[in-house]
């Protein structure tokens, strides 16, 4: 390898820096970097941004084409409904459920499964495969009908159904991370950081977590396109959020019927849900060849 | 006098899994003792899967042995209790790339001894690894490093500072020399030596290489299939060897090419 950049007066970028300058080499991650945040943007800024209340009906403008349509007007960019509701309202305040919640759904699934599959990684025999295998029975069913389960029992509901994702995302989370620590465990810097005296949980953050991180984001990038997909098809089936909320996967159900007469309601949705799932398994695969790379070395 | 190391009937046998309860027992090393004194130099030569590693990673404590004990100073040292070990036994493992961590950078990896061993402060415990990389013959520069951007003498130095930054009396070498190109193993060698002279520390090194233990070793102990042969002074083993295996391991590598070019002349 070459070291002769030891004698120049070269400042070392740091991880995430470096991470960075992988990054953006690549344009199809640098163009799914700026989708991913342009929507999470607009998705927190929403309740700001948007021009009326995605429930506020306009008698006087039902099926209103978007704007750049010769009949469009340009008070309703996207067009509205057949009830007058203005589209672009709507998408932007559906991006909260069908981003927002997907990703809070991601994170609690992360926290707990990252957890556990940490702790189980780290111990050994019964106590490891316990854990390991505690939640197997969930990743038995898959997490549509899992959620379907839950719902034909509690009712239709949101919180309902982000029981049922969060639920169906921990135990893949806990086997990936369990099995990439326990790859790692036996590896030779784990034991000379354990002759170091180094204290356990110290070994658990500082030493091997770092090595795992491709596995954690790759994860995540899954679970995450999962959660969306999956609160979209439940809204398709009218069983996730209910009617009048604005969430993409019920926008679409309800536009099916009328999709001749007026197909922006149904195209617009559809549409924002595609770049969604593409931008974050993009910037997801992106990410991971990132960080193999920037291991590798220059 | 109490020796510095005294290692007691120690052994080591893995369980290898065939099939439902079906255990077998691999042995890697049978029970063998041995001592060492206070600034001594040990070799321990053998064949491949001989038991050098073992023996190596035994004393050092990353494995905990199957039976028998290892006394320092007359105490006895816990398996498992890995905060007093590494205080007076270091280990520099075989290969020195896959023993650092490719996420830290080298400064980081130094400071983790210090961190869990010693009272100095932050800027101490600074000023203790560059002082400690510059001893090593590298660049206090070298600091903000990662593994990957080093040659693989100077990962190899980065792990004799790691093994000598907690000032021990014994560091425990698996075959550290062996994948270096010859002159940066006598560079390295040469400073283990010097290292050596200026700390008083006890040297256990297992090797493949005839020359680096006449050079370096004061005591020779020879392994064969997890047995000991021979455990004696260099002197001893090298004008008189009693097994034909100690022979033919000591018989430098030069000797053994001309004799088969003269056989194959003949």
């Amino acid at each position: 390898m070459p070291s002769k950049s030891i004698y120049y007066q070269y400042r070392e970028p740091s991880p995430l820096r470096l991470l960075w300058l992988h990054m953006n080499a690549n344009p199809f991650a640098v163009v799914a970097f700026y989708i991913f945040s342009f929507l999470i943007l607009l998705m927190v800024l929403s309740p700001v941004i948007a021009p009326y209340s995605p429930d506020a009906q306009f008698s006087g403008a039902i099926s209103q084409p978007p704007a750049w349509h010769e009949l469009g007007q340009i008070q309703y960019l996207f067009g509205t409904d057949d009830l007058g509701r203005d589209l672009l309202s709507r998408v932007l305040a559906g991006s909260v459920y069908s981003l927002g919640y997907p990703l809070l759904a991601t994170t609690v699934a992360a926290l707990i499964g990252i957890s556990i599959g940490a702790w189980a990684g780290m111990s050994h025999g019964v106590q490891s495969s316990t854990l390991n295998h505690l939640l197997d029975v969930v990743l038995s069913i898959p997490s549509l009908l899992l959620a379907l389960v839950i719902i034909a029992i509690l009712g239709p509901a949101l919180h309902n159904i982000m029981i049922a994702i969060t639920l169906v995302l921990i135990p893949q989370f806990i086997h990936s991370v369990h099995n990439a620590f326990y790859e790692e465990r036996t590896k030779d810097y784990v034991a000379a950081s354990r002759l170091n005296g180094c204290s356990r949980w110290y070994i658990l953050t500082r030493v091997i977590f770092p090595n795992i991180t491709t596995v954690v984001v790759m994860q995540v990038t899954f679970a995450l396109s999962t959660a969306i997909l999956d609160i979209a098809a439940l809204g398709f089936l009218g069983l996730g959020v209910q009617a009048p909320a604005p969430e993409w996967g019920t926008m679409l159900a309800r536009s099916l019927d009328q999709v001749y007469l007026a197909p922006w309601t149904m195209i617009l949705p559809g549409v924002a849900l595609f770049l969604t799932v593409l931008s974050i398994n993009v910037l997801g695969d992106s990410l991971r060849a990132a960080i193999q790379e920037r291991v590798r070395g220059t | 006098m109490t020796s510095l190391l005294e290692v007691h009937n120690i052994s080591k046998y893995y369980r290898a899994k065939n099939g439902w309860l079906k255990q077998r027992r691999i042995c890697a090393l049978e029970p063998l003792s041995f001592s060492i004194q206070r600034g001594e130099t040990i070799a321990i030569m053998g064949e491949t899967g001989s038991g050098k590693s073992t023996i190596a990673r035994l004393i050092a404590g990353a494995e905990a042995p199957s039976s028998g004990e290892i006394y320092l100073n007359g105490e006895l040292l816990n398996p498992h209790d890995y905060q007093t070990r590494c205080r007076e036994i270091r280990m520099i493992f075989q290969d020195s790339l896959s023993s650092l961590n490719s996420q830290l950078t080298i400064g980081r990896q130094l400071l983790e001894p210090l961190k869990f061993n010693t009272r100095l402060s932050q800027a101490e415990q600074h000023e203790r690894v560059y002082v400690i990389l510059q001893k090593v013959g590298l660049l206090p520069d070298h600091f903000n490093f990662y593994p990957h951007m080093l040659s693989s003498g100077q990962q190899q130095r980065v792990c004799i500072a790691r093994a000598i930054i907690l000032e021990p009396q014994i560091i425990v070498a698996d075959e550290a020399f062996a994948s270096l190109d010859p002159s940066i193993r006598a560079q390295i060698i040469n400073l283990i030596l010097d290292l050596q002279e200026d700390m008083g520390i006890s040297f256990i090194f297992a090797s493949h290489s005839p020359e680096i233990v006449k050079h370096v070793a004061d005591k020779i102990l020879i392994m064969h299939r997890g047995k000991m042969i021979e455990f004696d002074s260099t002197q001893a083993l090298l004008t008189n060897p009693k097994e034909q295996i100690s022979k033919n391991l000591l018989q430098s590598e030069q000797l053994n090419k001309a004799l088969k070019h003269t056989t194959t002349q003949e």
